[in-house]
């Protein structure tokens, strides 16, 4: 048989992670990243403890791209529209992690043109860099036209991660449009730093399992007590040869020791016994020839 | 003396009553309240009006007039509203309730409100959110869906007799054979 060699392919194995080592680009890395600082938006004045609500007024448009296009003209509103925005919860969102929360959104075309409502878009951005995107939300494209002087409303939900709760984002809601003509506008509809709430019906999962290892744990304690108090009170050693008492419980030992009752077995099948006297130390063979004997 | 005072406070209250009267600004959301659309149960929709302006909204009007006849059976509420007044910073519901005729795929569009911004202006015309397309189950989706699947159940209990029924029978059989006989005289 093979002997499968078991021993080589462990050795194999654990010299594996080594090769990487002595290429560059097995490993993984982590680039620097290049980060825009816009020195118009994003300026935070004093912020004394990170759970502080810093309030960041945008009057009109966020100009897309950053610094470093400065050949393309940033995307403006168009100057005959107004967007206001409105939460549950009134003028600011208290945004729970996890939970979805709505904005409704105001829309009103005070001009001559009309203007196709193409996306909504909403995004955490970190609150002291508003280019640095931390999670970004799923754009609503409700593609409505709004028509000269009228008005229009729009719903836009985002749930916030999990994993957001109890810190402070800036929340960027944007609302895109165009005219007739192709121009595209943007709006910011929603441009502040606000605190995400920690999800509190999430915990109870966890503090019912942690509960339930406790348990668990302490009965393993108790059970492993239980055990050390029980074994120092059986320690002492035990003498096969003394009879049973109560201090020293005896051993089975068969019939090794003592006399065999044979009361119990039919007269017949005894004298069988004693009949058959040679043991089976004898060789097969022999045993063999008085078998062939008999059938004779 | 104390005269001009009393004057000049009426002339400043009047002004605080006057600097109340500024633009209402109403958002019209239209909501279904429904989890599932199904053909033959009543679907309920909610509109919701929020005035984030500063004045009040008078004269309002809201209008759905995406519920044809011929593919929604109105149940209750009405599906043009009135409201004399919206005070600023309040919102008002209006929920009706529809019973849809058909199955398939339905184009949700959005109602439309008009009203009064401030005194004397023109009307103002908004139009709710779209809700887009959204599926109506038919009858026989719901129930697959929803039904208490009692006579499947039943069958699922026929067809797993033979398979506990036999190999009990086997070793019934077999211990019934060679189970001690019950007290030889």
């Amino acid at each position: 048989m093979f002997k499968f060699p078991y021993k080589l392919f462990l050795l194999f194995f654990l010299l594996l992670p080594i090769v990487p080592l002595f290429g560059s680009e097995g490993l993984a890395k982590a680039e620097e990243d290049i980060v825009d600082v816009e020195d118009d938006e994003g300026e935070v004045e004093d912020e004394e403890d990170e759970g502080e609500v810093v309030e960041e007024s945008e009057d009109g448009a966020y100009p897309a791209g950053g610094e470093a296009e400065d050949e393309v003209e940033p995307i403006t509103a168009h100057k005959e529209t107004e967007t206001a925005i409105l939460f549950d919860d009134g003028a600011e969102p208290s945004v729970i992690a996890g939970k979805k929360e709505s904005g409704y959104i105001h829309f009103s075309n005070t001009g001559s043109n009309n203007f196709i409502i193409t996306s909504i878009d909403g995004s955490f951005r970190y609150p002291q860099d508003f280019s640095y995107v931390i999670q970004n939300f799923t754009v609503s494209s409700p593609n409505k036209m709004i028509d000269a002087g009228k008005q229009g409303s729009f719903r836009y939900d985002f749930t916030p991660g999990e994993l957001s709760g109890g810190r402070s984002f800036g929340l960027l809601i944007n609302i895109n449009y165009k005219d007739t003509e192709d121009n595209i506008y943007k709006d910011a509809v929603y441009n502040q730093t606000i605190q995400v709430l920690e999800n509190e019906e999430g915990v109870d999962t966890e503090t019912f399992f942690m509960y339930m290892m406790l348990l668990a744990l302490g009965a393993l304690g108790l059970l492993g007590l239980y055990h050390v108090a029980g074994s120092k009170k059986r320690g002492k050693r035990i003498n096969p040869n003394k009879p049973a008492s109560a201090d020293s419980p005896s051993f089975e030992t068969g019939t090794a020791n003592g006399p065999v009752d044979y009361a119990w077995i039919p007269e017949e099948t005894l004298k069988a016994m004693s009949k058959a006297t040679p043991s089976p130390k004898r060789s097969p063979r022999k045993r063999v020839t008085r078998k062939s004997n008999e059938a004779d | 003396m104390s005269l001009k005072l009393i004057t000049i406070f009426l002339i400043a209250c009047a002004g605080l009553v006057h600097a109340e009267d500024g633009d209402a600004k109403l958002i019209l959301i239209k909501n279904v309240l429904n989890s599932i659309i199904t053909e033959g149960n009543d679907l309920m929709v909610q509109y919701t009006l929020y005035n984030i302006g500063d004045g009040a909204a008078t004269d309002v009007n809201l209008a759905d007039s995406s519920f044809h006849e011929s593919d929604f059976e109105l149940v209750s509420g009405m599906t043009s509203v009135k409201w004399e007044r919206i005070l600023a910073g309040t919102n008002v519901s209006h929920v009706v309730i529809v019973r849809p005729l058909k199955s398939g795929a339905f184009n949700f569009t959005s109602a439309v409100v008009q009203y009064v911004a401030s005194e004397g202006s023109d009307t103002t015309f908004g139009m709710s959110n779209d809700l887009g397309e959204l599926d109506i189950l038919s009858l026989k989706e719901f129930k697959r869906i929803h039904a208490s699947h009692l006579i499947e159940w039943g069958l699922f209990g026929v067809w797993c007799i033979p398979s506990i029924v036999l190999p009990y029978m086997l070793y019934y059989k077999s211990k019934s054979k060679y189970s001690l006989k019950a007290k030889k005289n």
